[in-house]
């Protein structure tokens, strides 16, 4: 679950493992070869794609930052 | 009770005190009447026991939470119980050294209300000059490195001016702007003749908004929260009743909302007397609500009951003297006509005076 104020989200295994790679350090198509390599079966495309939306979602609520 | 009945968060009432004396304040017209606080230890076991419920969020309220001068060690149990913890205050009193201390300790949030974009407007709602020490305390909120929501409660004679608002919001550098307008329970309830919008005011008021958290995305986050008096079908108060929420009052009732205490023939305990577990499983209160056995027609056959859950029982009850009726802010309510006279009573006395009534111990 992220928590923010007043307010919280609760994230599926895969957003909770995105998050967890949010800390500054890595690149967006870092993270999405993070998770290409923990969900081998997952094709590729698919992740980037819900990587996409799920930052976006986190984006406009302000709880992350991040350059395309 | 079930796994769809799983509180997330605590709303503490530390205190009904309070210095400001607000027209449209959330707490019960008897506040006075429950002046018997609980102590430290109380609430710092009280929290023990909702984060072992699945708590995972702690707003710290009242009243005014900062009159309790036990708050450091309040932040400092939620925080050892790794409880996300908001300070939800009207900023006074409070010096910014101990607004330091709260961070030290581990205070994740603030919440600053305001009641308008100019000290006159402002502090007459407030019923006490308090606006620009307002300003001082969001300032510095963020100086401290606290996210910052601003809270601006929305009526007939500020809804004009959402933009003002929001440029404020912005100059403060506010993380969240919560555009909230009022609900009509207890004092404001009391005060609706004074407060009540237009629908007019009200869509400009909105369309304001809206742009504005277009503009902002990824900078502020604005929340506008849509009056149910304006709405055709009402709000899930509280998520549920019983779901999401619970909120132990100043003298240690545990309740599902604000003022479920104002609904006669419920039984809610003490939070001195009984475990939190217990109540949130076992009240009759609590359960009382739950689920959709109580739920009278159009209710009980509506695709939206699952949505909405019936809306609000104290806007039930203090409307219709039943707690147990639809929601009349509910456009299918048999007892929906109460709500557009109170619209149409706005519509007629737009621009119209009308005395307020301030939060007073006497009412």
């Amino acid at each position: 679950m992220l928590l923010y104020p007043e307010r919280g989200l609760e994230l599926n295994p895969t957003a909770a493992d995105i998050v967890r790679l949010c800390t500054g350090e890595h690149t967006v198509t870092e993270i999405v070869e993070r998770l290409a390599e923990k969900y081998p079966r997952q094709p590729r495309p698919a992740i980037e794609h819900e990587m996409e939306e799920f930052l976006a979602v986190l984006a406009e609520r302000g709880l992350v930052r991040y350059e395309r | 009770m079930n796994e769809a009945h799983r509180p997330y968060t605590l709303i503490a009432e530390l205190t009904y005190k309070c210095p400001l004396r607000c027209v449209y304040c959330s707490n019960p017209l008897d506040y006075a009447r429950h002046d018997r606080e609980m102590d430290t230890e109380t609430w710092r076991r009280v929290f023990r026991e909702a984060e072992a419920l699945g708590v995972v969020q702690v707003n710290l309220t009242g009243g005014e939470p900062l009159v309790r001068i036990d708050l450091e060690s309040l932040i400092e149990e939620a925080r050892a119980l790794d409880l996300y913890t908001n300070l939800i205050t009207s900023g006074i009193p409070l010096t910014r050294e101990r607004l330091a201390r709260f961070r030290q300790l581990g205070l994740d949030a603030v919440q600053v209300s305001v009641q308008d974009v100019v000290a006159p407007a402002s502090d007459r709602i407030a019923g006490l000059r308090s606006f620009d020490r307002k300003l001082a305390v969001a300032r510095w909120v963020k100086d401290l490195g606290f996210p910052l929501t601003l809270n601006v409660v929305l009526h007939r004679d500020n809804l004009g001016r959402v933009e003002e608002v929001v440029a404020l919001a912005e100059s403060l550098g506010a993380d969240r702007l919560e555009l909230a307008n009022t609900q009509y329970l207890g004092w404001a309830l009391l005060n609706r003749p004074a407060l009540l919008p237009t629908r007019a005011q009200l869509d400009r008021a909105r369309r304001t908004a809206a742009e504005a958290k277009q503009r902002l995305k990824g900078r502020m986050e604005v929340l506008f929260v849509l009056p149910d008096y304006y709405s055709e079908f009402p709000k899930a108060c509280m998520d549920g009743w019983g779901r999401r929420f619970i909120l132990v009052s100043p003298d240690g009732l545990a309740l599902p909302c604000h003022v479920a205490h104002t609904l006669p023939g419920n039984t809610f305990e003490n939070v001195r007397e009984h475990p939190l577990e217990e109540i949130w499983r076992d009240s009759s209160g609590f359960n009382r609500y739950r689920g959709e056995e109580w739920m009278p027609e159009p209710c009980r056959s509506c695709d939206r009951r699952a949505i909405d859950y019936g809306g609000c029982r104290c806007q039930a009850f203090h409307l219709t003297g039943d707690a147990a009726a639809t929601d009349p802010a509910c456009s299918l309510s048999p007892h929906h006509r109460l709500v557009e006279a109170a619209r149409e009573h706005a519509e007629r006395e737009a621009g119209r005076p009308v005395e307020l009534h301030y939060r007073a111990t006497s009412r």
